[in-house]
């Protein structure tokens, strides 16, 4: 995979913009790849255009897992600072990674907890709405609509009750599908944290829905990681 | 897979891509955008440059109050549309006005000068205790001020500003009593200073807190001159007013940040000298990219600022 640094023809850099963008495979003097985001970022430190190759990777599973976090309108807010963030402190990228989505999923999650109380008030007005035996106001927006349907309330009110580290790395797991060590990274702990949140996050959800007498709350249902 | 973790992700999934995410990436990446060519613009002009990042997510919040500050030299952006207007670097046509000036923890000046781009709103932060420099904050361009304002005061009305849903000539927009309003954080003082200009006729302003508070600003009358029916409002942000602003640096970013100072402010108020209330502004964003009071408003990005 080609790095080129600040000396590189202009060649260079237009084909690993055009391929970055594209995905695609192309030859370089050094050799032949798709440029990995760290390839990416430290060409956008001399061509700050490139960083957009960056944001066509990655910005729909940012937003998607914002959306699914804080709702539809919070979740555009919250992808563009997400990216506008990264691009300024993209220098301080460690460039020992080769994928930036941890990293952004870190930035996202910084901002995430800038909204906790939001995303709890979300949870509850599901339980809320499902324990009046309806779907919330009509005035919601769709996203509280679908997702009431499916959320069953006392998962949310379980997920709602979770201290925030812990529903965190959660969330970034079951919704993001980040290996403990990609979590480690985008939340900068150790993997031994990681797991050891991730284990009393399930053990609580399991206890809560013990309590509200579902059968998922078994103990059999939590593993250890 | 644990069986919680196939509940949890039961939940909630994704439906397929969908309008509302369409527009929602493409409104990201006009932010990207926006951050992408202030970075280029502010290369090709300063080599010494140094950028704090001080500003939120919101396109108009980002583009509106433009806070890349560079020591000894007037900002070269262009109000709204960074990258947009071109590069040149705005010519004053007379020498600076200093306005104010304190330093509670660290020195900071507001400046105002009139250039062949319009009016120029900075702020000097920095007496050399942060990262041992100075940096000047703000920007030049049209004013959407009410008012017979000179060429150098009011701008350029053709220039583009953000329209509701396109690019529209900045004079084809709205005046206002109040406007051009901006935080600009002091990092060695932990507060910001929110400067804006109003018209002539405009005898108090009031900023309406984010946290409820009702802050009067300092209203200076006239300061480029008897003949330009101008005036300039400012006040500092910070702890004696209840909020708490501070840098929110994240390890994983390595940037210097701040809460958007200009989600302090929900509203600001203009009255006159009866006490009138002669118009408002609040919070510009994509949605209502003017800021009038009439528009929706912003949902709060940073709820824990305050």
């Amino acid at each position: 995979v080609a790095s080129p640094g600040p000396n590189s023809s202009d060649l260079t850099w237009n084909a690993l913009v055009a391929a970055a963008k594209n995905g695609a495979m192309i030859a370089t003097a050094e050799g032949a790849g798709t440029p990995s985001d760290c390839d990416v970022i430290a060409s956008s430190l001399a061509r700050p255009e490139c960083f957009e190759a960056v944001f066509d990777r990655h910005a729909t599973a940012i937003y998607r897992y914002l959306r699914r976090r804080v709702g539809a309108g919070l979740a555009e807010e919250l992808t563009a600072e997400t990216f506008a963030r990264a691009f300024r402190a993209r220098r301080g990228f460690d460039r020992r990674r080769e994928s930036a989505l941890p990293w952004l999923y870190g930035i996202a999650a910084n901002l995430l907890r800038l909204h906790r109380r939001t995303e709890e008030r979300r949870l509850r007005a599901y339980t809320r709405a499902a324990d009046r035996g309806h779907e919330p106001s009509p005035s919601a927006d769709s996203d509280h609509r679908l997702d009431a349907a499916a959320l069953r309330p006392e998962l949310a009110e379980a997920l709602a009750g979770l201290p925030h580290p812990q529903r965190e790395v959660l969330l970034l797991h079951a919704w993001a599908d980040l290996s403990h060590e990609e979590i480690a990274v985008a939340l900068d702990i150790s993997a031994g944290t990681v797991r050891s949140r991730l284990h009393r996050a399930r053990v609580h959800i399991a206890e809560r829905l013990g309590r509200s007498g579902n059968k998922a709350g078994d103990d059999s249902m939590v593993t250890t990681p | 897979m644990n069986q919680i973790d196939e509940l949890i992700r039961s939940v909630g999934a994704h439906s397929p891509a969908d309008r509302v995410e369409h527009d929602a990436i493409d409104a990201a990446r006009r932010s990207l955008r926006a951050a992408i060519a202030a970075e280029q613009r502010g290369r090709g002009a300063y080599n010494r440059r140094r950028l704090i990042a001080l500003f939120g997510a919101l396109l108009i919040a980002s583009v509106s109050v433009p806070a890349f500050g560079v020591a000894n030299g007037w900002f070269v952006g262009r109000g709204e549309i960074e990258g947009v207007r071109g590069s040149a670097a705005p010519q004053l046509t007379r020498p600076p006005v200093v306005v104010a000036s304190g330093e509670p923890r660290e020195t900071w000046t507001i400046l105002i000068a009139r250039s062949n781009q319009g009016l120029c709103l900075n702020v000097d932060v920095g007496d050399g205790q942060f990262e041992g420099e100075k940096y000047r904050l703000g920007d030049c361009g049209y004013s959407d001020i009410r008012g017979d304002l000179p060429a150098d005061v009011r701008g350029d009305s053709s220039s583009p500003c953000v329209g509701a849903t396109a690019l529209v000539p900045c004079g084809s927009r709205p005046k206002y009593w109040v406007g051009r309003s901006g935080s600009f954080f002091v990092p060695g003082a932990r507060r910001s200073i929110y400067v804006g200009a109003a018209s002539a006729e405009v005898a108090s302003v009031e900023l309406m807190l984010a946290n409820g508070e009702t802050l009067r600003a300092e209203v200076v009358q006239r300061p480029l001159g008897p003949d330009v029916p101008l005036n300039v409002y400012w006040a500092e942000l910070g702890p004696e007013q209840g909020l708490e602003i501070a840098p929110l640096s994240r390890s994983a970013e390595g940037a210097l940040m701040a809460c958007n100072a200009g989600e302090l402010v929900d509203e600001v108020v203009a009255r006159d000298s009866g006490g009138n209330v002669l118009g408002s502004r609040v919070r510009a964003w994509n949605a209502n990219p003017a800021g009038d009071p009439d528009g929706p408003r912003p949902l709060r990005v940073s709820e824990e600022c305050v």
